[in-house]
């Protein structure tokens, strides 16, 4: 009996020894796996019916400490979002080269100047005219393939979204098969231990990707939620739907409201319907979150900045001056007029000058264009631009009539407009002391129209027979967007000017147009860009500031780099976080070699020791029978 | 602690790649001195970088501004300088060869007809093919051909300074009989009383200014027409030897002429300048208005002819517009050459600042304007005066006393220009000092800016050289040691 029984726990004993050497031989085998932890089988005594029956191994296990592993999955969402970020804004800065070549927006734009100062040198130089053009053309395209390379990343960031949207909806699909899997063997006390290893990996896919919660169950199942509880996986994995776009412009935007959204969103499909992750900021980490915050942030950042610069750039170089006809007074006093066109206001901020003596005082009236506000009341001192030119000269002349009653000029200075017409005419009949001296529109975009006016409309918006001019404003109150959205992407030389333009200007006496060799215009165009304030709006985290064109683009790539650095300082901080927790996550769960080697000699002397017993029990039944015989 | 072997093998990767990188990082920064290729390695100082490299690009703007002012503003005064030497050679010129005891008349005309020719080519000097003096048009010369200036041009029939000159003598009454300078002179034998008139007005000829006949009543009546009148009632008893009655006239290039006649009781005295008082006021009248109208002749042949010419060539070198003669030989009137009868000689801008027209952007804020036209008074008086001696024919030396009056006020006139040229030489000479010293300031900040930049953009390189040498030694550490753990396996003891 007691033989028999000694044989059979050396045998217990061989086979635990074979399970453990089978263990330690995948432990070496998968050293250098990553995502491969460590299995180990715990063995014990066996006991049947009270009796000790040899020995058993339990089921292989793997050695894990979940609290490490939840910190690590966490700074692996971090560092991917960061990783994402920063390779983006990388490629922005990229764009503007190195410090020492001078490539960057900045530098064009001093460029440009700079060829206004050597036209100012030598006017009539075809050279120096080509030399404006060329410079201005450069910066244009400069803006242009800016903004483009912007929307281009804008593009991928979309189609990275779509594909690991893809990655998580197979990862949670492929966690659905394995939890069922899992559960099987679970609940017949078989191992689970690599599957689970499996199932980690893909869980791993998915927190690289977006931040999530997960919880174990009964049956060692997991159920994964994102950051805010909704499930993604309990028992069945539901899936995440995001409508991708072929195409993104710069007014193709996110928005909350389905209509006017013009990029993809994610939503996560219920039974209750669709629920949109972005709308409630359920992504907050992971490659995802990255992506999304280039798309509709970081990006849109850049070219709102790269808009402002274009739109000042513009504008700056087309202010332009329309001057009423002048009022000719004679002695004795003859009745006299000024008549001024108004078609040129069409910007906001276009302003409308009457200045008058009024008792050998100098005064004067300023009215500045507006945005139609209806139903709003308009702003004092204001008149709404109409959609016609005509519609704009009778707002202006109901502002006028009011304010100069106000002022108690309106029966000495009578306005009045010729009905289909864009003028407007201050007539002086009686000498009564209230004379018209100046009736002016200052414009926007009137670069050049006036007599006098050194202003020139360089830039336009759109090429070809699309060119129109650019003012900045809305074509519609109610559009969402302005002329300013994406216009560094549209910028272009204008095509109706030509080289003489840049000298040609009409001259004050309205003579004609000023001399080859005149100076005056280049030299205004350069005292605008380099000297002559304008007020930028806040842009895409750049705060609005009243600085020259040149200093504002200066701003726009210190901006941008900062920006980047500021990226890439955090990703490197992040990244060391990471491999110090992914280093304590592998000491846990790693293989060490020389462990399994020291377990291997283990095996081998019970092994051996095993075998040692069940020859000496065969000797002995041996000699038993020897002894029978 | 536990530790694996991937998570060992991993570290010492990581570390491994961290040192290489960091590696070449600093090899790049040796090899380029510069920190970073990319605006983001620069982090805040970026702004700086930019700014700084934005000067310096503007500065070199100014200082290629600055060096193409400073050409032109030297031409500019090589062309004053010789301006001025010209003007003061030809008078010298023409003075010594008229007050000389044997005049050498022949060559003034010669001599004049090269200088002015000369004046016009510096007026239409070019740098870079753009001329210099013509303000804003510097496409084309500022100044008419000389030949055409002074001869008219042919081909379009217009004038030249020579028909204009011919035309105002007729004009100015140079060689009226009767009426010399356009004066008439009559004597009422009824009231005793002499009348001289200027029939013309006030465009042409001689005018009257004032009058003294010592005892005889005079007037002096502002027309039109202007009169003078002597009254020669008992000039007779009046009338002694050795009284004057002198005539101040008005000549049409603002100079002026007295015409002193004085009175001799000696049937005998044949002086110049003298007449006789006769047997009663009557002949006593017709003597003087016979030496009078000699007078008046003679003069116009000298001082009136001169000033005629001088007037026209003021005429012909007015730019506001040129005006010519209509008429001259009926009823002269002095009218804006509107429609291009005469050849004009200035072509160039007529913009009021004449500095304006050329400008130059030198520094931050600061515009130099620095155009100098030929119509300025002291260009063109010059130019003036050299074409008024080089279109009068001096070679009768018959008619030395009018080459004299000549003479005497284009010199004068030269000497004023010559006076003007100096002061602009002067006024350009500080805007080149300005240009000296703005240049200096940016040459002394480019220096200033450069080292920024350097501080900013550069790394040290020995303490580049020294990273370096200490990233070697850690990568080379970091090799022996991973060796050294690949010796160390319970592998190798088995």
């Amino acid at each position: 009996m007691s033989l028999t029984a000694a044989l059979l726990n050396s045998l217990s004993g061989l086979r635990a020894a074979q399970a453990g050497v089978d263990i330690v031989s995948r432990n070496v085998a998968n050293a250098g796996t990553p995502g491969y932890t460590r299995k180990t089988s715990p063995q014990e005594s066996l006991v049947i019916q009270g009796q000790g029956a040899g020995v058993q191994r339990l089921a292989v296990e793997r050695e894990i400490d979940l609290r490490i592993q939840r910190e690590l999955r966490i700074e692996t969402a971090s560092t991917a979002q960061l990783d994402v970020v920063a390779g983006f804004l990388n490629r922005i800065d990229s764009m503007f080269g190195r410090p020492e070549d001078e490539t960057s927006l900045a530098s064009t734009v001093t460029r440009l100047s700079s060829s206004f100062q050597a036209l100012a040198d030598k006017p009539e130089s075809p050279t120096a005219r080509r030399a404006v053009f060329d410079a201005a053309e450069d910066l244009a395209r400069d803006l242009n393939r800016t903004s483009d390379s912007i929307q281009q990343m804008r593009l991928e960031a979309e189609q990275a979204i779509a594909e690991d949207v893809r990655v998580v909806n197979e990862a949670l699909t492929g966690i659905e098969e394995l939890n069922r899997k899992i559960a099987v063997r679970y609940n017949t006390g078989r191992s689970t231990a690599d599957l689970e290893d499996q199932r980690d990996q893909l869980l791993d896919r998915i927190h690289e990707r977006m931040d999530v919660t997960t919880f174990t169950r009964d049956g060692n199942e997991i159920v994964i939620l994102t950051g805010t509880g909704k499930p993604l996986l309990d028992i069945t994995a539901r899936q995440l739907r995001f409508d991708e776009r072929a195409a993104l412009t710069p007014s193709d935007r996110y928005d909350t409201d389905p209509d006017r959204r013009g990029v993809g969103t994610i939503t996560l499909v219920t039974d209750n319907g669709q629920f949109d992750l972005l709308a409630n900021n359920e992504i907050r980490s992971g490659s995802i979150a990255g992506l999304v915050e280039l798309r509709d942030g970081l990006l849109t950042d850049a070219q709102a900045q790269l808009d402002e610069l274009a739109s000042g750039l513009a504008l700056s170089l087309s202010t332009g001056t329309v001057r009423g006809s002048e009022p000719t007074y004679t002695v004795p006093f003859a009745p006299t007029e000024s008549v001024l066109d108004v078609t040129a206001a069409r910007t906001p901020g276009d302003t409308v000058t009457l200045t008058y003596n009024q008792a050998g005082i100098q005064r004067s009236i300023t009215l500045t264009a507006v945005e139609d506000p209806s139903p709003a009341p308009l702003p004092p001192n204001s008149f709404a631009i109409g959609a016609t030119s005509v519609d704009t000269r009778n707002n202006v002349l109901n502002a006028l009539t009011f304010a100069m009653t106000g002022a108690g000029i309106n029966a000495a200075l009578p306005p009045t407009g010729v009905p289909g017409e864009t003028g407007i005419t201050i007539s002086d009949g009686t000498d009564d002391g209230i004379d018209i001296v100046s009736f002016d529109l200052v414009s926007q975009t009137g670069g050049g129209i006036g007599r006098g006016d050194l202003g020139l409309n360089l830039f336009v918006d759109g090429s070809g027979t699309n060119q129109q001019l650019y003012t900045g404003a809305r074509a519609n109150p109610a559009d969402p967007f302005s002329q300013k959205e994406g216009f560094a992407q549209r910028i272009t030389l204008n095509r109706e000017i030509d080289e003489a333009d840049l000298i040609a200007y009409q001259t004050l006496d309205g003579s004609g147009l000023a001399p080859d060799g005149d100076p005056a215009r280049p030299l205004e165009l350069l005292s605008r860009l380099t000297e002559g304030l304008r007020a930028f709006d806040t842009a895409g985290g750049l705060a609005g500031t009243s600085t020259t064109v040149e200093s504002f683009a200066v701003e726009v790539v210190s901006f941008q780099a900062n920006r980047t650095a500021a990226y890439n300082d955090r990703l490197e901080i992040q990244t060391a976080i990471k491999a110090n927790i992914e280093q304590r996550f592998d000491s846990v769960s790693g293989v060490n070699v020389d462990e399994e080697m020291t377990e291997l000699l283990l095996l081998e002397r019970t092994y051996s020791a095993s075998a040692q017993v069940l020859t000496a029990v065969q000797t002995m039944l041996d000699e038993l029978i020897a002894v029978v015989r | 602690m536990r530790v694996s072997t991937f998570a060992q093998n991993l570290q010492i990767r990581q570390q491994v790649t961290e040192l290489q990188s960091r590696l070449q990082t600093v090899q790049s920064q040796i090899s380029t001195e510069k920190r970073a290729d990319s605006f983001a390695g620069l982090g805040a100082d970026t702004s700086r970088s930019l700014n700084l490299r934005n000067q310096l690009q503007t500065i070199a703007g100014y200082q290629r501004s600055i060096s193409i002012t400073e050409t032109r503003i030297q031409v500019m005064q090589q062309g004053f300088d010789r301006s001025r030497q010209l003007g003061e050679e030809a008078s010298l010129n023409v003075i010594q060869a008229v007050y000389e005891n044997n005049p050498r008349l022949g060559t003034i005309r010669t001599q004049a007809n090269s200088q002015f020719d000369e004046m016009v080519s510096l007026l239409n000097r070019s740098v870079d093919g753009r001329y210099l003096f013509g303000g804003r048009e510097t496409g084309t010369p500022p100044v008419g051909q000389a030949d055409l200036l002074l001869n008219g041009d042919p081909t379009t029939g217009q004038y030249g300074l020579n028909q204009i000159i011919a035309d105002r003598r007729i004009a100015d009454g140079v060689d009226h009989f009767t009426r010399p300078g356009q004066l008439s002179v009559n004597y009422d034998g009824t009231s005793d009383v002499l009348t001289i008139e200027d029939t013309l007005g006030d465009a042409f000829g001689y005018q009257l200014n004032s009058i003294n006949a010592g005892p005889l009543a005079t007037t002096n009546v502002a027309g039109p027409p202007d009169q003078l009148t002597i009254d020669f009632t008992n000039s007779i008893t009046a009338l002694n030897s050795g009284d004057t009655i002198s005539i101040v006239l008005d000549l049409p290039d603002g100079s002026s002429l007295d015409i002193s006649l004085e009175a001799t009781r000696d049937p005998f005295d044949d002086r110049d300048g003298v007449f006789l008082v006769g047997t009663d006021d009557d002949t006593t009248a017709a003597n003087y208005q016979v030496a009078v109208m000699n007078a008046l002749r003679d003069h116009a042949q000298v001082e009136l002819k001169a000033a005629s010419a001088v007037a026209a060539a003021d005429q012909f070198f007015d730019t506001t517009p040129p005006k010519i003669v209509s008429d001259p030989s009926g009823t002269p009137q002095l009218i804006d050459d509107t429609l291009g009868r005469a050849v004009s000689w200035y072509r160039g801008d007529l913009e009021a600042d004449a500095r304006a027209s050329q400008q130059a952007k030198i520094d931050d804020g600061m515009v130099l304007e620095y155009g100098v036209r030929a119509d300025e008074p002291a260009l063109r008086d010059t130019l003036k005066q050299l074409a008024v001696l080089a279109s009068v024919e001096f070679d009768d030396d018959a008619d030395l006393d009018y080459y004299r009056a000549v003479v005497d006020r284009s010199a004068t006139g030269l000497q004023t220009a010559g006076s003007g040229i100096r002061d602009l030489i002067g006024e350009l000479g500080q805007k080149e000092e300005l240009l000296v010293s703005v240049s200096g300031k940016q040459e002394a900040f480019v220096t200033l800016t450069n080292n920024q930049i350097v501080e900013i953009e550069n790394v040290d390189p020995y303490a580049a050289i020294a990273e370096f040498f200490q990233l070697d030694t850690q990568l080379q550490a970091s090799y022996q040691v991973t060796a050294r753990l690949q010796g160390l396996s319970i592998v190798n003891f088995l």
